[in-house]
């Protein structure tokens, strides 16, 4: 492991304004995944680098528009940008997701236990989480804003997909 | 593809299929993520009539929609009409010049969430269906001796 500098750290701190821009998205990015290393223990972290690889893969598959052949939206690089930031949100002990697009470009967060332990959040280009969620009986669904951190409701509602 | 038309009215007993073309949509337990339900770029969601088909009919429809979306046909998740309606939505007949049996799932709240949560719970109810050429292939009761060639061999 490759431990942050003390500039990237620093970097990582000015470059979190809420505009956006591509270079400061990018030299944020970098300086983000050097710091989140260095805070996690060895076996959690290892799972989070292989979910942001899976991040970046998807990504990587859904940049132009028509990826699924039937008019699908492109992923846009401010959707990802929210969703890198959304997986770097996820509080130690919190499930890695899998993750998706749908056909409106936008990147998909699933926690599933079951067919009704559920819960899906779509990250949008203005950082818009919409989720929804089958917990037994109960269906949830709604919008928050994600201001790099998790939001509660959707924290709960992951609390109540792996709950007992 | 061949077929007789069916009636105009989709019936509540019947079973649609939604064909699978992209990886992601499918868990590896082959069940189904709401992102295969999500209506987009057309408000509604395209499905096929199981009524009077052969499952090697419904499957020929499957592949000629590959055929012009450009992409391999990875499965098809069965629906019953039934819970749609439930939902709020209502599967109308829209025969194309190929697919008779071919239908819009129509009536979609224009909001994400709510589109999501219907999308989920349709997930929820989905049966996957492998294409036929991904079963295994039958057990031989004899083993076949490979077949000689006359070709010469690179060495």
């Amino acid at each position: 492991m490759i431990r942050p500098s003390t500039m990237a750290i620093s970097i990582a701190l000015t470059a979190s304004t809420p505009g956006y821009s591509e270079a400061a998205d990018y030299v944020y990015t970098l300086a983000q995944t050097g710091w989140s290393h260095y805070q996690e223990p060895i076996s959690r972290g290892h799972d989070r680098q292989v979910a942001r690889d899976q991040l970046v893969a998807l990504f990587d598959r859904c940049t132009q528009s028509d990826w699924d052949g039937h008019g699908a939206s492109a992923v846009h690089q401010r959707t990802y940008y929210h969703a890198y930031k959304l997986l770097e949100s996820l509080p130690a002990g919190i499930p890695i997701p899998e993750f998706g697009a749908e056909p409106d470009g936008q990147i998909t967060f699933d926690w599933h236990r079951s067919a009704r332990r559920t819960l899906s959040v779509s990250v949008s280009p203005d950082g818009d989480l919409h989720f929804a969620a089958l917990i037994g009986t109960n269906r949830n669904y709604g919008t928050e804003a994600f201001w790099d951190e998790l939001p509660q409701p959707i924290l709960e509602l992951i609390g109540r997909v792996y709950g007992g | 593809m061949s077929s007789s038309a069916p009636p105009t009215e989709v019936g509540d007993g019947e079973t649609l299929a939604r064909y699978i073309f992209w990886d992601d949509h499918i868990r590896k337990d082959l069940t189904l993520k709401p992102a295969a339900f999500i209506p987009y770029p057309y408000p509604d969601l395209s499905f096929t009539r199981h009524l009077g088909l052969s499952e090697q009919l419904i499957w020929g429809h499957g592949e000629e929609v590959a055929a012009i979306r450009g992409k391999p046909l990875l499965g098809r998740a069965d629906v019953g009409v039934s819970p749609l309606r439930t939902w709020g939505l209502t599967p109308q007949a829209a025969p194309t010049g190929t697919n008779l049996h071919h239908v819009n799932v129509v009536g979609w709240p224009s909001d994400k969430p709510k589109q999501k949560i219907i999308a989920m719970e349709i997930a929820a109810i989905a049966t996957f269906m492998p294409p036929p050429s991904h079963a295994a292939p039958p057990p031989t009761e004899t083993p076949v001796a490979p077949a000689p060639t006359d070709e010469p061999h690179s060495t």
